[in-house]
């Protein structure tokens, strides 16, 4: 009941797929549509997991008073404040539009945007010409980085060309070697979730 | 004055104290301002865009509880079950729903992925003369390369066990070099376009001292 | 050179904002070439007829808005001028539609559009593959039949004939790609293989090396390369915008990060122990 039900539940949910994509009789009966429409469903019901695990973690800070609880008292009031002002007037309300823009937009992209100095840090601290492979990625990188901004065409012209044939040519032969590799993983993954070999999400060991 | 560009402003220079001191009390406290603004958006969006139409049905074509398609009160239960997981007692039901969704999502790979797959190998049957020497080149190339790598993710074969393999797996190595070196410069050229446009915003849109 | 070796990182992100500091307030302004790539990006939404329909798919988050939003402002720019009707959407990305039709609106307002008329915005619906796949099923089902704001879908005189995503409504699918889901996995093998819809795709500069191979196979109709690409779009639709003010940081950036692994390897060799 445990264990047995919800692995036979993602068998048949998975050979559900399968079939109803690949015989046209089942298509035609129309109940991969009506499989979507269910699964979109079950899929909406998860959203307010973000908030429930929020409150259970922030809830119990600002019950037992734990170091820095005033901070999880304020995620709390902004969660549910805002939670209710999106309710009650839309997220393109004047007031939670504003809020939208001016906060949680510039916040969100700043964080993104940090990357930009520890990405710097990594190459000064890492990049280092130690073997002849690691030469090649800083070379390879500095020919990309210089000819995908306007300025190395600007200090050598042709440079911008090189960029391009090194990004068409053999990155896209790499990439697509490591890609058909990423698909026959994941083809295998999928068919070790389907004989029920992948139990993870069961609470075991696979 | 703008007081949203103001708001704005501060956020930006906000997470920027995180540069100088990853513990600063004005870290910690936009970080927390925006986490529970960013999910509490969520709620009111969800709402409108999906589940309010579910439940209550404000769109006018589509089906809804309240239009008398009760048979949705199932995925519902379903879908609601993964809260149990925040009940230790009944914790285990959580694992249907999810059961559920990742036979979804398994049999979604099977069913959608092998026409992308096949057509990146049919694409790899490269035209080695094409009647021009630069194309042609390059074609051989790809082949090599794409082929090389390939032959370096082989795990089952040994890598030294014939020249063909050892050459492979060299020029593999070499290939993927390059990749990665292409992700790594452009993943610096990225990272510096989204900070130019918050600086940008400081400078130019708060105060005003942008050229161009 | 051990100074070099045991810099504090913090002068090194110091500069970082003192240079592209410097571009901002004195634009360097360098030429951009136009790539193959843009090229034949806008030369597939030129050749689409007057009044077509298009599929953008806001396939992105808040984090990637620098580089995307300029793309699909241009887009808009290209779009709005040939009549093209506008459905922005995706089922992966909650921030995405709504990020994207903000900048549709700005662009609508100058060009005199209208919402509901020339572009809706169909939201954030969630399901990811599901729901993609839905939409070429039955679109009304997908949406729930309201925009993100929950306005009913069949007052919209632009929803007018449209039934599902499928190759005989739409004339392409403008879909983005930072990350999962995205081109890749989402516009590419739920929407436009199955419909046979020619589907371009915009990418952050990051996922560039990753799409290329999709496109070099045909797979994708077109591409916009990152912010260079962005660039270039705007230079081609003649709304120049933050995509080209972006390559002068890039510019300097590149040279900066340049310098920085010449020192550190100079540094490096220079202190390095030979080996007794």
């Amino acid at each position: 009941m445990r264990k047995e039900v919800p692995m036979v539940l993602t068998v048949l949910a998975g050979l559900f797929v399968i079939v109803a994509k690949y015989l046209h009789a089942v298509d035609q009966l129309g109940w991969f549509t009506v499989g979507n429409r269910w699964f979109q469903i079950v899929y909406a019901m998860f959203f307010l997991l973000g908030v429930v695990s929020l409150t259970i973690v922030h809830g119990k800070n600002v019950q037992r008073r734990r170091s820095k609880w005033v901070y999880s008292l304020i995620l709390l009031i902004c969660m549910y404040g805002y939670g209710i002002l999106t309710l009650e007037q839309t997220v393109d309300g004047p007031e939670a539009n504003w809020i939208y823009n001016n906060i949680i937009v510039p916040s969100d992209s700043t964080v993104f945007a940090l990357l930009a100095f520890f990405i710097t840090s990594a190459a000064y601290r890492a990049f280092r010409i130690r073997t002849r492979e690691a030469t090649v990625l800083m070379i390879t990188s500095v020919i990309l980085m210089m000819g995908t901004a306007p300025i190395g065409d600007t200090i050598i012209p042709g440079w911008g060309t090189l960029a391009h044939w090194l990004m068409d040519v053999p990155n896209s032969s790499a990439m697509r070697g490591i890609q058909i590799g990423a698909y026959l993983g994941g083809f295998a993954v999928a068919l070790r979730i389907l004989f029920g070999l992948e139990r993870a999400h069961l609470g075991g060991a696979s | 004055m703008d007081w949203g560009i103001l708001a704005g402003a501060i956020c930006t220079i906000a997470v920027w104290t995180y540069l100088a001191d990853n513990q600063n009390p004005i870290w910690e406290l936009i970080q927390h301002i925006y986490i529970g603004l960013a999910y509490g958006w969520s709620v009111g969006y969800y709402w409108y865009t999906y589940i309010g139409p579910t439940f209550v049905g404000t769109g006018k074509d589509v089906d809804s509880l309240r239009t008398g398609h009760w048979e949705y009160i199932i995925p519902i239960i379903v879908g609601l079950l993964i809260y149990a997981r925040y009940i230790p007692s009944i914790s285990w039901v959580a694992r249907y729903p999810l059961s559920l969704v990742l036979g979804w999502g398994a049999g979604y790979i099977l069913a959608f992925n092998p026409p992308i797959f096949m057509g990146q190998i049919t694409n790899s049957f490269y035209d080695l003369w094409t009647g021009q020497l630069s194309s042609s080149i390059n074609n051989w190339i790809l082949l090599l390369c794409l082929l090389g790598t390939l032959m370096y993710f082989f795990f089952t074969i040994r890598r030294d066990a014939n020249p063909v393999m050892k050459g492979g797996v060299w020029l593999g190595r070499w290939a993927i070099m390059v990749g990665l070196g292409a992700a790594f410069g452009n993943t610096v050229l990225y990272r510096y376009n989204l900070f130019y446009g918050r600086l940008h915003y400081i400078l130019g849109d708060w105060l005003h001292i942008a050229g161009g | 050179m051990q100074w070099a070796l045991d810099i504090d990182r913090r002068w090194i992100w110091a500069i970082i904002f003192i240079i592209i500091g410097i571009v901002i307030i004195h634009p360097l302004g360098l030429p951009i070439t136009i790539s193959p790539d843009t090229q034949q990006f806008y030369d597939t939404v030129q050749a689409l007829p007057d009044g077509s329909r298009v599929l953008v798919g806001a396939s992105f988050d808040v984090g990637a808005q620098g580089e995307i939003l300029p793309m699909i402002r241009a887009f808009a720019y290209q779009a709005f001028a040939k009549n093209l009707k506008l459905y922005i959407f995706d089922a992966g990305w909650t921030n995405g539609p709504k990020l994207a039709t903000q900048v549709v609106d700005q662009v609508a307002k100058e060009m005199g559009k209208q919402y509901g008329v020339d572009y809706v915005n169909l939201g954030y619906k969630p399901g990811s593959s599901t729901t993609y796949t839905l939409m070429t099923q039955d679109l009304m089902a997908a949406t729930k039949g309201v925009d993100q704001n929950g306005k009913s879908l069949s007052d919209m005189p632009i929803m007018q004939g449209v039934q599902k995503v499928d190759k005989d409504t739409f004339a392409l699918v403008f879909g983005m790609d930072i990350g999962t889901p995205g081109a890749t996995d989402a516009w590419l093998p739920l929407i436009s293989q199955p419909t046979g819809i020619p589907l371009v795709v915009g990418t952050i500069t990051m996922s560039v090396p990753t799409n290329k191979p999709f496109l070099a196979a045909g797979q994708y109709k077109a591409m916009l390369d990152g912010s260079r690409g962005a660039a270039e779009y705007e230079a081609l639709v003649g709304h120049p915008g933050p995509a080209i003010a972006q390559q002068d940081g890039a510019s300097l950036a590149a040279m900066y990060v340049t310098l920085l692994i010449i020192l550190a390897n100079i540094a490096w060799v220079t202190t390095r122990k030979k080996p007794a």
